[in-house]
């Protein structure tokens, strides 16, 4: 009998694992991870490990939690949970009672409905053993078209133009990164990729991709272009039917309170694959940040020891770019009224979304860590706004539209 | 290998604030100075996780965070808490002497 199963072995499950560890020695909890091996670190894959040729996978902290031979090391995946028995079952068959349960089971790609005859020249990115044969065709080769603005895709056309490649970007809304960024946002991310040399299309849907041996040709409304391989980032969809099958309440994700609990007492749920509430905002929201996740887990752990402590960071994540750190905190689309903040210094920019009422929503900026880290700790500790950002603020004249998430 | 290690002066103990941190450079190394309890720890400036210095981000209750993906340390032990970082950051010996501040540097280890 396991205390508790750990079903994910992401960000978020690897810290809750720490998290018990910490609080609950006592307990006995098994880790799950359909994954093999240690849990890693996500972010990189998209960033610094696809530069240099021979960077090592990167490690989380504090696997020595799981000793030398980790259950989690299995690979195995569960496929059914049953909550009347409370117990799990996985792709081996195994039957595995729990106490609790925490679902850490994370997203999954999004893919293009689109078979092609050769799948070699057409790549996916999310597990180190996606990026790792990512990393080596780009090595190898002189253009890519990459499918989809968001940010994921935007971090392998910023690694690939420090390649050397010729990058495309095919995206098929009217601007970049529009699921999470206000229209200032794509606008500063499309000037820097363009400045970088990178070729953007917007408007493009992609609705062919023909590959063989000496290139892809990827059809959208048209038009076309031949490069040596593409990169699919579409997004991501959440991992949440094993709970939606138990009768666990989903929408879109497995919905959370601030404790981490589901509508089941004794399941839990942290991560990418919850819909939580964000903040004090008053809303629920998916949302993918590799910060946000961890301390989501902790709290959720935390739940399960029996300890009570709310979760209310906003979400944060931030990513690297050429040169640019670009970072993002709360919910910046679901902002009425925006202000930048001037004197920050040439090369750094930070806007700040409120609502009608003058409570932070969000925020978003280039380069400009140390101050939306100001926000978030105001934000933690029930503070104003910082002064000095409001002194140096400008009400923005035309808001733009306030785009849904 | 001989490692030989000087105390270097960096500024007067007068010029340091109880929870603020001033940054160093000592030659080729960034040194961090941390005022947490009224008691001066030293570190290395350079986030373990990614390039950037640590006196960019921000000092509480004893952790120092990263501006750039808010990793986090203890500056009294150098050791990662919260973030993406899994190595920690170099600490150093400090002493005051005549009113100033030192840190004991040692020569053969410039940026780890």
């Amino acid at each position: 009998m396991n205390d508790v199963i750990i079903v994910g072995s992401g960000v978020a499950g690897h810290s809750a694992a720490r998290e018990l560890s910490r609080l609950a020695p006592h307990l006995s909890v098994r880790i799950i991870g359909a994954e093999q091996g240690f849990p890693y670190d996500r972010p990189a894959l998209s960033k610094d490990y696809l530069l240099a040729p021979n960077a090592k996978m990167p490690t989380l902290g504090a696997v020595d939690i799981y000793g030398e031979n980790p259950a989690l090391a299995d690979g195995t995946t569960v496929v059914k949970i049953d909550r009347h028995r409370k117990t799990v079952i996985t792709g081996a068959g195994e039957v595995l009672p729990y106490r609790k349960l925490l679902l850490a089971t994370g997203s999954r790609l999004r893919k293009l409905p689109i078979v092609s005859a050769d799948n070699a020249r057409i790549h996916y990115l999310r597990t180190v053993g996606e990026a790792q044969k990512l990393r080596d065709t780009l090595h190898n080769c002189k253009s890519v078209a990459i499918v989809g603005g968001g940010f994921v895709g935007l971090e392998v056309a910023a690694a690939a133009r420090q390649l050397g490649c010729e990058v495309t970007v095919l995206e098929q809304d009217g601007r970049l990164v529009s699921r999470v960024g206000t229209p200032a946002m794509s606008s500063r991310i499309l000037n820097l990729h363009r400045a970088n040399g990178v070729n953007i299309v917007f408007g493009a849907s992609v609705m062919q991709i023909e590959a063989d041996a000496s290139g892809v040709t990827v059809y959208w409304a048209g038009s076309e272009i031949r490069t040596d391989m593409i990169v699919v980032g579409i997004g991501v969809l959440p991992n949440s039917e094993l709970a939606d099958e138990a009768g666990v309440v989903t929408d879109d994700g497995i919905l959370v309170d601030c404790h981490g609990r589901t509508s089941d007492a004794s399941i839990f749920a942290a991560g990418e694959v919850t819909n939580y509430p964000i903040g004090r905002l008053g809303v629920h929201a998916r949302t993918e940040s590799w910060t946000t996740a961890g301390s989501q887990a902790v709290v959720a752990a935390a739940t399960i020891a029996g300890e009570y402590r709310p979760f209310h960071e906003l979400p944060w994540f931030w990513t690297d770019q050429y040169d640019a750190n670009i970072q993002c905190l709360g919910l910046p689309v679901k902002a009425s009224q925006f202000f930048d903040v001037g004197g920050l210094g040439e090369g750094s920019w930070l806007t700040i979304g409120l609502d009608d009422d003058g409570n932070l929503v969000g925020a978003e900026g280039f380069n400009a860590g140390r101050y939306i880290s100001s926000l978030r700790r105001a934000d933690r500790n029930w503070q104003p706004i910082p002064h000095e950002l409001l002194k140096w603020s400008q009400p923005r004249e035309s808001v733009g539209a306030a785009v849904d998430g | 290998m001989t490692t030989t290690a000087e105390w270097t002066a960096l500024c007067p103990r007068a010029d340091l604030e109880n929870g603020n941190m001033y940054p160093f450079e000592v030659g080729e190394r960034r040194v961090l100075l941390c005022v947490v309890d009224d008691e001066v720890y030293a570190t290395n400036n350079v986030c373990s996780h990614a390039f950037a210095l640590l006196s960019d981000g921000w000092l509480e209750e004893g952790l120092v965070e990263c501006p750039l993906h808010g990793a986090q340390f203890d500056v009294t032990t150098g050791a990662p808490v919260m973030g993406p970082a899994d190595c920690p950051i170099n600490t150093y010996q400090t002493r005051e002497r005549d009113g100033q501040v030192e840190v004991l540097l040692s020569s053969d280890s410039t940026n780890a």
